[in-house]
């Protein structure tokens, strides 16, 4: 058997793998005489059917039976031999057999790029750091209040912001009402930000049976592209105001918060000891982030796409997985697969060279992984399980495949642990308002 | 009887079986099961025409169906025409071309 292989592309390549008239028909004969001694047809007796018969009637089973034959013997040890690592299984065409021809095999993989990790060490990065001021925690302890707000009907009452008003609506674009404009009895809360902006500006200090016209643009970016940029006129029907009542700062509000013992001061440490928490995530990830960053500006160099797009359908499944948990239908949102993709952009591919620098990072540092972290991280990971924690780390360790990402994300890890204690870090003062916001912007 | 719809009712089927592989090569002749009112002259038309042959002789044997018992009651399975077909000398038809 002849075995070549051509460089199509800087990571795709062609196996070829032909068998020479003489191997065809020597393979041939070989499968036929295994196929005569089991094959029954009806009209031969067990053992009888001659090979003209057999072969005409199980060509294409013996085809494939070669084919495969010649895929097992020889495409593991061919990227053996040629030190080809492929990203995924290998796209394989089958040529047609016939006697006394060649028989050709083809299998094009693409092959993962060297990565020479240069740049990683002594990166100067700046790690935030926040102090949890008192008016942190009033702030969300005030979020906390809103949430519990009631709301009461008040007559004669102008609406302010925070307070609830129940209308009816209809919009209209150059005179017509458009789809979807039209409402009865819907309660908004004014400052929710729920409408289009300026919407519930122009409602502050109406009243219960009032009739009022209201004047809005749709932004330029509006989701539906008919409306967006256009005037529209909505006309509101109140119905009636209802006003905001927030509960008292006190025990039964810390309750309410799920905090049973301690009342406001325990509503306090429980608020102070969350957004630490927050924090300290928020501050590890803007780091792994600055560092991610520092890694592709020093590390330009191509990715196979397969290996980009197989990336970008775990992310589809990701989001569309979160979109589910969240309740919303994603089939329903009338986007499709390319546009979701579209708005990845870059992302797919970058994670993919984060991937393979931190993996050839930790190749050539020789980082490894020891046990006990992954035995943390699982323990982290089945937490939230309670009593059945045992029961899924279990079947976690038993899956072959979870054991696998597991130790990768724990080497990730690892090598930025790695990265960051060879680098200057430097601290940074930063309101926690100012990390969320940055977080927000970067955040991956 | 010459017309191409007559003709392929009359050849319903080729038996390929151990005996008409052995008739195939000893002697160049073909099997095929027939209509049952079929005659050799019919049949040696349609295997002409079917697949452009010279046929020399044609034997024909009706065949009886088997009488097989379920349970109590008796079925008969139906009766047909078996017709060797000779063709002359270097001609051939494989059955398993275009299929």
């Amino acid at each position: 058997m002849e075995v070549t292989i051509e460089e199509k592309a800087t990571f795709d390549r062609e196996i070829k793998f032909v068998l020479s008239a003489a191997e065809v028909d020597q393979r041939m004969d070989q499968e036929l005489a295994q196929l005569a001694t089991t094959v029954r047809l009806p009209g031969f007796r067990p053992g009888k059917v001659p090979r003209k018969v057999l072969e005409a009637r199980f060509k294409e089973h013996i085809s494939g039976i070669i084919a495969d034959h010649v895929f097992r013997e020889s495409y593991h040890k061919t990227l053996t031999d040629h030190e080809l690592n492929p990203v995924d299984q290998p796209k394989v065409v089958i040529g047609s057999l016939e006697r006394g021809k060649d028989f050709t095999l083809c299998a094009t993989i693409q092959v993962f790029p060297k990565v020479e990790p240069t740049g990683y060490t002594g990166l100067q990065l700046t790690q935030a750091k926040v102090e949890i001021t008192e008016d942190d925690i009033n702030k969300v302890i005030e979020e906390i209040r809103k949430g519990n707000a009631r709301f009461e009907v008040s007559a004669g009452r102008s609406a302010e912001k925070g307070d609830q008003v129940v209308m009816d609506f209809e919009g209209f674009v150059d005179g017509t009402a458009f789809a979807g404009g039209k409402a009865e009895k819907y309660v908004l809360e004014l400052g929710s930000n729920h409408f289009i902006p300026g919407f519930e500006d122009q409602l502050l200090s109406a009243k219960g049976g009032d009739n009022l016209e209201v004047k809005v643009t749709f932004p330029a970016d509006y989701g539906n592209t008919d409306l967006a940029g256009k005037e529209a006129l909505f006309q509101c029907m109140i119905h009636e105001v209802r006003a905001r009542i927030l509960p008292e700062l006190d025990d039964a509000l810390a309750k309410l918060a799920g905090v049973s013992e301690g009342g406001v001061e325990g509503l306090r440490t429980m608020v102070r000891s969350r957004l630490e928490k927050d924090v300290a995530i928020k501050i590890e990830k803007r780091v792994e982030k600055s560092i991610y960053e520092a890694l592709l500006q020093a590390n330009p160099f191509e990715i196979p796409d397969r290996l980009e797009q197989h990336q970008q359908q775990i992310m589809l499944a990701q989001m569309k997985r979160d979109y589910q948990a969240r309740g919303i239908d994603v089939a329903k949102m009338g986007i499709d697969d390319n546009q979701w993709l579209k708005l990845f952009g870059q992302s797919a591919g970058e994670q993919v060279r984060i991937d393979l620098l931190l993996a050839s990072i930790a190749d050539k540092e020789n980082i490894q992984v020891d046990d006990g972290r992954i035995d943390e991280k699982l323990d982290e990971m089945t937490m939230g399980f309670g009593e059945r924690a045992a029961e899924v780390k279990r079947m976690v360790r038993q899956n072959e495949e979870k054991m696998e990402s597991l130790r990768s994300t724990v080497l990730q890890a690892s090598v930025v642990e790695w990265i960051i204690k060879n680098s200057t870090v430097t601290q940074q003062p930063l309101s926690l308002d100012a990390l969320i916001k940055s977080n927000d912007e970067t955040g991956r | 009887m010459s017309d191409p719809y007559t003709l392929y009712t009359i050849l319903q089927a080729p038996r390929i079986t151990e005996k008409a592989t052995v008739c195939q090569e000893t002697g160049n002749q073909l099997t095929f099961k027939v209509l049952r009112t079929a005659n050799k002259a019919q049949i040696k038309a349609a295997v002409e025409k079917m697949f452009d042959v010279k046929v020399i002789g044609v034997q024909t044997v009706n065949v009886k169906g088997k009488t097989k018992r379920f349970g109590r009651t008796l079925g008969h399975r139906k009766d047909w025409k078996k017709a060797i077909v000779r063709l002359e000398e270097g001609q051939t038809v494989d059955f398993y071309e275009n299929k």
